[in-house]
C-alpha cells in the first residue's frame, strides 16, 4: 500500500541515509505502524517528536492504512 | 488629588493624530512631572491617563491594535517569563515595550560567550553577570511604567507555585522538556495560562495552554528517553532568528490572553520552519 509522508527538513537531513525529499509517496507493507515507518525511513528515534496522521496527532503504535498522510516533526526544546 | 491630576493632564496634553483619529497625548516628560507633582507611581499615572481619555505618547502606536482598554489591561497585568535566554530576553523586551505592568523573570544563569549570538541583553560587557539582574535593568530603562521582579533561580517543584502566583500569563522560555512539563503542571494547578515556545535551528513551535487544555503531554516525543530531555537543538544549535520569532509569537499570545482580543493558539501546536517555510498546525 502507499502512503504520503512529510518529514520536517531538520529531521530529513539526519536520516541514515539522508532523505532526498521532505514530501514523498512511500510504499509500506500492510500492518506497518508509525514506529516501523520511522525505522524504515532511517530517522533518528531520539529526535522524533510529534507524529501526525491525517492532520491529527498520532501515537507511534498507530497502524497505517492505504492512503494515509503522515507528518513527522522533530522533538525540540531550545530556548 | 485625582481631580487635580486630570485637570493637569488636560493642561499639559497635546493633540496627536494617529491612524485617522486624534488623541490627547502626554509626553514622557509631562508624565514624569505630573507623577512627581501628584506623588503617583509612573504606571499609576499612565493608567489614570488612559482611563480618562489620554494616551501616553509611548503607547500611541499600540492603541490602533489593542485600544486604550487593552493598553490599560496590559498595564494592570503581570507576566512571568521563565528562562532569560534566547526566547526570554526577547520576550521580556517586547512585554516591556507593549506596557505589561509587571514582568517577573526567573533564571539562575549568568551571561556566557555562547549566548552572544542570540540573547537580547547579552553584550560583551555583560559576560559573567546574572541574566535576570541585567535584564531587569534594561527593562526599567526601556519603560519606567514597568515593575520588574528578578528571580535569580531555576523554577523547581519547591518554588514554582510561588513564582506563578498572581501572573496573568506565564511565558515558557525554558530549554528542556522536563522543566517545561514541571512548569505546565504548576500552571494548571495554579489556574494560570502557560504560553509555550521552543526552537531548534530554524524551527519554531508554539502553543497557548489554558488550565484544562491539552498541552505538552500530547506531544509524541518519547519523554525520558533523552536524559535531561533535550531535543534536536543539541545538533542544530540555537541561532539568532528562531528564538526571536518564538518570543514574538509568545508575547502576541500573552497580549491576546490579557486583552481578550484575538484568537489564541489553543488546542493546537504551531510548527514553523524558517528554512523551507514549512508551516503546520497539529490539532491536539
Amino acid at each position: 500500500m502507499e502512503i504520503k509522508v512529510e518529514v520536517a527538513t531538520i529531521l530529513a537531513g539526519r536520516a541514515v541515509p539522508p532523505l532526498e525529499a521532505t514530501e514523498f509517496d512511500f510504499a509500506v507493507d500492510g500492518g506497518t505502524d508509525v514506529k516501523a515507518l520511522i525505522e524504515k525511513l532511517g530517522l533518528p528515534q531520539k529526535f522524533v517528536g510529534s507524529l501526525i496522521v491525517n492532520k491529527r496527532r498520532s501515537s507511534r503504535e498507530r497502524v497505517l492504512e492505504d492512503g494515509d498522510s503522515v507528518a513527522i516533526m522533530p522533538a525540540i526544546s531550545g530556548g | 488629588m485625582r481631580e487635580g491630576t486630570i485637570e493637569a493632564m488636560h493642561e499639559s496634553s497635546h493633540e496627536v493624530s494617529e491612524a485617522g483619529r486624534a488623541y490627547r497625548c502626554l509626553s514622557l516628560e509631562t508624565q514624569k512631572e505630573l507623577a512627581r507633582r501628584f506623588e503617583m507611581a509612573p504606571r499609576e499615572l499612565s493608567i489614570l491617563a488612559l482611563e480618562n481619555g489620554f494616551v501616553p505618547l509611548r503607547y500611541l502606536k499600540n492603541i490602533g491594535t489593542i485600544g486604550t482598554a487593552g493598553q490599560t489591561a496590559l498595564l494592570k497585568s503581570k507576566v512571568l517569563v521563565v528562562g532569560a535566554g534566547g526566547i526570554g530576553g526577547n520576550a521580556s523586551e517586547l512585554l516591556a515595550r507593549m506596557g505589561v505592568g509587571t514582568i517577573a523573570l526567573a533564571d539562575p544563569d549568568v551571561f556566557e560567550e555562547s549566548n552572544l549570538n542570540r540573547q537580547n541583553f547579552a553584550t560583551e560587557a555583560s559576560l559573567g553577570l546574572a541574566k535576570v539582574e541585567l535584564s531587569a535593568e534594561r527593562l526599567r530603562e526601556i519603560n519606567s511604567d514597568v515593575t520588574v521582579e528578578a528571580h535569580r533561580l531555576a523554577a523547581v517543584s519547591s518554588n514554582v507555585a510561588g513564582l506563578i502566583e498572581g501572573a496573568d500569563a506565564v511565558i515558557d522560555a525554558l530549554d528542556n522538556i522536563d522543566d517545561r512539563l514541571l512548569l505546565q503542571e504548576a500552571c494548571r494547578k495554579g489556574g494560570v495560562v502557560m504560553i509555550h515556545g521552543a526552537i531548534a535551528g530554524s524551527f519554531v513551535q508554539a502553543m497557548t495552554i489554558f488550565p484544562g487544555d491539552p498541552g505538552l503531554e500530547c506531544l509524541s516525543a518519547p519523554l525520558g528517553e533523552r536524559g535531561k530531555s533535550r531535543g534536536i537543538e543539541t545538533e542544530t544549535g540555537n541561532p539568532a532568528t528562531s528564538p526571536a520569532l518564538a518570543a514574538v509569537i509568545q508575547v502576541q499570545e500573552a497580549v491576546k490572553v490579557i486583552t481578550g482580543k484575538g484568537a489564541a493558539l489553543r488546542g493546537r501546536m504551531l510548527y514553523l520552519d524558517l528554512e523551507d517555510w514549512a508551516f503546520d498546525f497539529i490539532e491536539l
